[in-house]
């Protein structure tokens, strides 16, 4: 510990000893232990380390000791620009509640209007290359991160494969691509995967029932069999780690258990993970009537559960400063970049005139004009409680999430 | 039914601390330290051995 930086860290902690933890730390009782997180640091201590004489639980000091030798409160240096890039804003699916669209769809249709269209082409592929490459020398970063977006992407493959090439000589260092996989056959898979592709993002609105009511063509089709059978042949053909979302609402209640089963038989252990997510209501007027109560921390958690015990990894909540899309304003650390170049602080704001800041032929605009555009996703969200009760809403589930994964398991965990 | 802004108010630049969910961010699948025997850091302590594949 010789740096300026690390000295004024012991520092910090010193002070804290005996004290509440500073508020980028987040302590969770476990079953047998205590979980403590920062940022995406996970400490594991036991019980005896705490005390909650006061109101506030406290790490003693020499649990603290030993965390901080550890490195536990060590903040390293971002290393990695983090560029998302859409390869098309068009959508072949209807999902009511995207915040991509610009209103809900009129009564029958399963086409509601979207966002302005824009295809990346193979010369803008070029520009968003040598734009990153400008970021990265200007930040001193060596390597990078390229995360596929849409719309659906997988409607340009030829961008989609471009992009992930012209990125290759840029210290790529992880590539994912978030698609609704209707598209990826197997035979495409493998290419991506041969062009650098690591992971795929894939959104289930519940089981096949519920899922083929929502998740829809802009024809009203469902697409619960081509998604899941994709997954099953993109995983046997490819080494692609998969990255399951579920976004829930009252809605899709009916049958989430079977279709944790489908994504745990789908794909092998160890190369899925999951995420459940509340759908908001972005503006559109999409209602959910599924809140932060300790009925929905129940029925997350059984999921959560049931996923581990098939293998999934469940990675647990991180605050949105984190992110390195918007959590550092002005792009230090990545961008957001859209199909016609065009430059947004986030994923919501992307391909809506009044939240340009810049594009990648002149950088950003002046900060004068980006900082009130500068904002997170949810930055217009219908809540779904209280900083309070969200706090404790993902407090509980991650920690079951922890302890299924990490703890309290000396046997090979099976199926009920 | 609520309309989306065509400018933010300065309250709302940067959502700031609130826990989100994870999937703007890839899975970070790091071992814990577990430091459960006597503050110890010890990798092959078995409970917090890792089921589902640490990168």
């Amino acid at each position: 510990m010789t740096t300026a930086a690390s000295a004024s860290t012991a520092e910090a902690i010193t002070s804290n000893i005996g004290h509440p933890l500073p508020p980028n730390v987040r302590l969770l009782p476990g079953r047998d232990c205590w979980w403590v997180i920062r940022d995406t640091t996970i400490a594991r201590l036991p019980r005896e380390a705490v005390t909650s004489a006061s109101a506030q639980s406290v790490i003693l000091p020499e649990a603290y000791d030993a965390l901080r030798q550890q490195g536990f409160f060590t903040v390293r240096p971002a290393d990695v620009y983090a560029v998302t890039v859409l390869t098309a804003t068009a959508c072949n699916l209807g999902c009511a509640y995207c915040y991509q669209n610009t209103s809900l769809p009129q009564e029958g249709s399963f086409a509601p209007p979207r966002i302005d269209k824009a295809v990346l082409t193979s010369s803008r592929v070029g520009e968003v290359a040598a734009f990153i490459e400008r970021q990265m020398a200007r930040f001193d970063l060596k390597k990078s991160s390229l995360l596929l977006f849409g719309g659906e992407p997988l409607l340009n493959p030829s961008g989609a494969l471009q992009m992930l090439q012209a990125m290759r000589p840029l210290g790529l260092a992880d590539a994912e691509m978030i698609t609704n996989a209707v598209l990826l056959t197997p035979k495409l898979a493998t290419r991506l995967a041969e062009a650098g592709l690591r992971r795929a993002q894939i959104t289930f609105d519940g089981g096949k029932d519920d899922h083929d009511s929502i998740r829809v063509t802009r024809n009203g089709r469902g697409t619960y069999d081509t998604i899941l059978r994709n997954v099953i042949e993109g995983s046997a053909q490819t080494d692609l780690h998969w990255h399951f979302r579920v976004n829930i609402s009252h809605r899709n209640m009916g049958d989430l258990e079977r279709l944790i089963d489908d994504l745990g038989d789908a794909v092998p252990q160890g190369r899925s993970s999951l995420h459940l997510a509340l759908i908001d209501d972005t503006g559109l007027g999409y209602d959910n009537t599924v809140d932060y109560s300790s009925d929905y921390v129940e029925l997350f958690t059984q999921l959560v559960t049931r996923a581990v015990r098939h293998g999934m990894f469940v990675p647990i909540s991180k605050p949105i400063s984190s992110c390195p899309y918007c959590g550092v304003f002005g792009g230090d650390r990545g961008a957001v970049i859209n199909a016609d170049g065009k430059l947004y602080s986030c994923w919501e704001t992307v391909g809506r005139e009044d939240w340009i800041i810049g594009d990648v032929e002149n950088g950003y605009l002046p900060e004068e004009h980006v900082r009130p555009r500068w904002v997170a996703c949810d930055y217009d969200i219908k809540s779904h409680g209280t900083k309070e009760q969200a706090q404790r809403f993902f407090d509980q589930i991650d920690a079951v999430a922890l302890d299924e994964m990490y703890a309290c398991h000396n046997q090979v965990l099976t199926m009920r | 039914m609520r309309q989306r802004p065509v400018t933010t108010p300065s309250s709302q630049a940067l959502a700031g601390d609130d826990e989100c969910g994870t999937a703007w961010a890839p899975p970070v699948r790091r071992h814990p330290v577990c430091l459960m025997n006597g503050y110890r850091a010890d990798d092959a302590h078995l409970p917090c051995r890792p089921i589902n594949g640490c990168e």
